[in-house]
């Protein structure tokens, strides 16, 4: 198989936050088309590796290179909404100038499309992540950062995302998925990269799952033992 | 009816104040929107006292206090913008040592020589022609601004690690929107005070947030009710004999409660 074409490259990167030191020597490449899925630990440095590469965090050593030019979708874990704003669900994508045919495909799919009037602060927790799901995608990008995705939504909504995931995968975005939930990231990704402030194994779902350093850190935890 | 509205209307100085107070109503209630939404409504009164003492350093060093206002507002902004961001202490903390040290230079400065209510309210009555001018200039030129980046400032709001990622430099428009504010505060204290500014600047705005469905009415109620404030406070003070400044406050006030009582009572 033809080897994809490499969209970022990360070299011996370290990062440290207020003097504490959070990764540390990260190499990886990025592949266009290829679906990374980043697990480890809770305090393990996913999420700062994720605000690295999105440039919202400088890496204090090592290099992150772009080698095309890209543009993101990103769902973070939590958003900061502004609750003294009453703006509404149809004000922010416009805001987001997520008015996009995708935008308003995805809205109607995720099961708010009847609720464009509607205030952001009236909004579940699970709605509120579902609509940031639909910004991050409405505007078509290269690469799609999902960070605990499915944190806040029920299994009907998970099902959703999970047929939203494929079909980006058919229109060969990149997507890195951050979760908790190993079996399902295991399902869709090519490449599983495990973090516990350094590497400490990646490669196919299959085959990092059999690891002794995947078993060693995921000990005890359901992980474990649902693919043992 | 009509020769009691005629009254005031023949009076220059009533014209003037209803001009520049109309001009810095809308100013004050567009801008508070986001004061408000981004809770910056200490770092308002922190400038306007910062902006009082300009006024003050201004008349010791013998420049026209108009040109120290707009420095010291500006640069202050600046000062506590880039503290807020290289620092660790929280930001209400260093609001709190501007504060009470700018109020303190500024009453020193002074002296004996400041009526403590023309400091408070301003003298909205006797505004002077470049009073006017430059108010109606500043409320265009930030206004304009505004509107003109509406977009971009309203994601900084909403979530900054987003709007970073669709290419805006949050830090850039966070310095932006603090020099906005501060043209603001200085354009508006020498003419109403520091008092009725910060009320200008938070009252129409968190009123019409209580009231409005949507973000788009927000902004047209805050307009609307800083300029009843402005109006009926200007009307109500030349009949009743009231001060100009502190009526409009209470008016404002009122209208609070009423949109508090309504959003608590009527449309829970």
């Amino acid at each position: 198989m033809k080897k994809s074409e490499t969209l970022v490259e990360l070299s011996g990167v370290d990062i440290s936050l207020g003097g504490k030191s959070i990764i540390q020597d990260v190499s990886f490449d990025i592949h266009r088309g290829e679906t990374i899925g980043l697990v480890g630990p809770n305090g393990g440095g996913k999420t700062t590796l994720i605000k690295a590469i999105l440039g919202l965090v400088q890496p204090t050593k090592g290099k992150i290179t772009f080698l095309s030019k890209v543009q993101f979708g990103y769902l973070p874990q939590k958003t900061t909404l502004p609750l003294e704003f009453p703006i509404t669900v149809e004000e922010i994508l416009a805001i987001y100038q997520a008015n996009t045919d995708k935008g308003n495909t995805l809205l109607q799919k995720l099961g708010l499309g009847n609720k464009k009037r509607q205030q952001l602060k009236k909004l579940s927790g699970g709605e509120t992540q579902k609509l940031f799901l639909v910004i991050a995608l409405a505007s078509d990008p290269d690469i799609i950062i999902l960070d605990e995705p499915t944190s806040n939504i029920d299994t009907q909504a998970d099902r959703d995302l999970q047929e939203i995931i494929e079909e980006e995968k058919i229109q060969n975005k990149t997507i890195i998925i951050i979760s908790h939930d190993i079996d399902t990231v295991a399902r869709q990704a090519d490449q599983i990269v495990c973090l516990n402030q350094t590497v400490c194994c990646r490669g196919k779902p299959n085959l990092v799952m059999r690891s002794k350093e995947f078993q060693n850190l995921f000990h005890d935890t359901h992980y474990h033992h649902s693919h043992e | 009816m009509i020769p009691t509205i005629i009254t005031p209307m023949n009076d220059t100085s009533f014209i003037n104040a209803l001009i520049v107070g109309v001009s810095i109503a809308l100013l004050a209630s567009q801008i508070g929107i986001f004061v408000v939404g981004k809770k910056l409504s200490f770092l308002g009164d922190t400038l306007s006292h910062g902006a009082f003492t300009g006024i003050a350093i201004g008349l010791l060093i013998g420049i026209h206090p108009t040109i120290t206002i707009f420095t010291f507002a500006v640069a202050l902004a600046l000062i506590l913008t880039w503290l807020q961001e290289k620092s660790e202490l929280s930001n209400d903390t260093y609001l709190a040592i501007f504060f009470s040290s700018l109020l303190a230079l500024g009453i020193m400065i002074f002296g004996e020589e400041i009526e403590l209510n023309e400091y408070l309210f301003g003298d909205i009555n006797n505004v002077q022609f470049l009073d006017m001018l430059i108010a109606i200039t500043v409320s265009g030129v930030v206004l304009s601004t505004l509107w003109l980046n509406f977009r971009k400032f309203i994601m900084t709001v909403v979530d900054k690690d987003i709007a970073q990622t669709k290419g805006i430099n949050v830090s850039r428009y966070n310095y932006l929107f603090v020099v906005l504010l501060a043209l603001t505060t200085a354009v508006t204290i020498k003419v109403i005070g520091i008092l009725l500014f910060s009320a200008l600047l938070v009252i129409p705005a968190a009123s019409a947030l209580i009231l409005a469905k949507n973000l788009a009415r927000s902004f047209v109620y805050s307009w609307v009710i800083a300029e009843m404030m402005v109006i009926l406070g200007l009307f109500i003070s030349y009949y009743g004999h009231t001060p100009s400044g502190p009526t409009m406050i209470i008016v404002g006030t009122g209208i609070f409660i009423l949109s508090n009582i309504y959003r608590l009572v009527v449309k829970p």
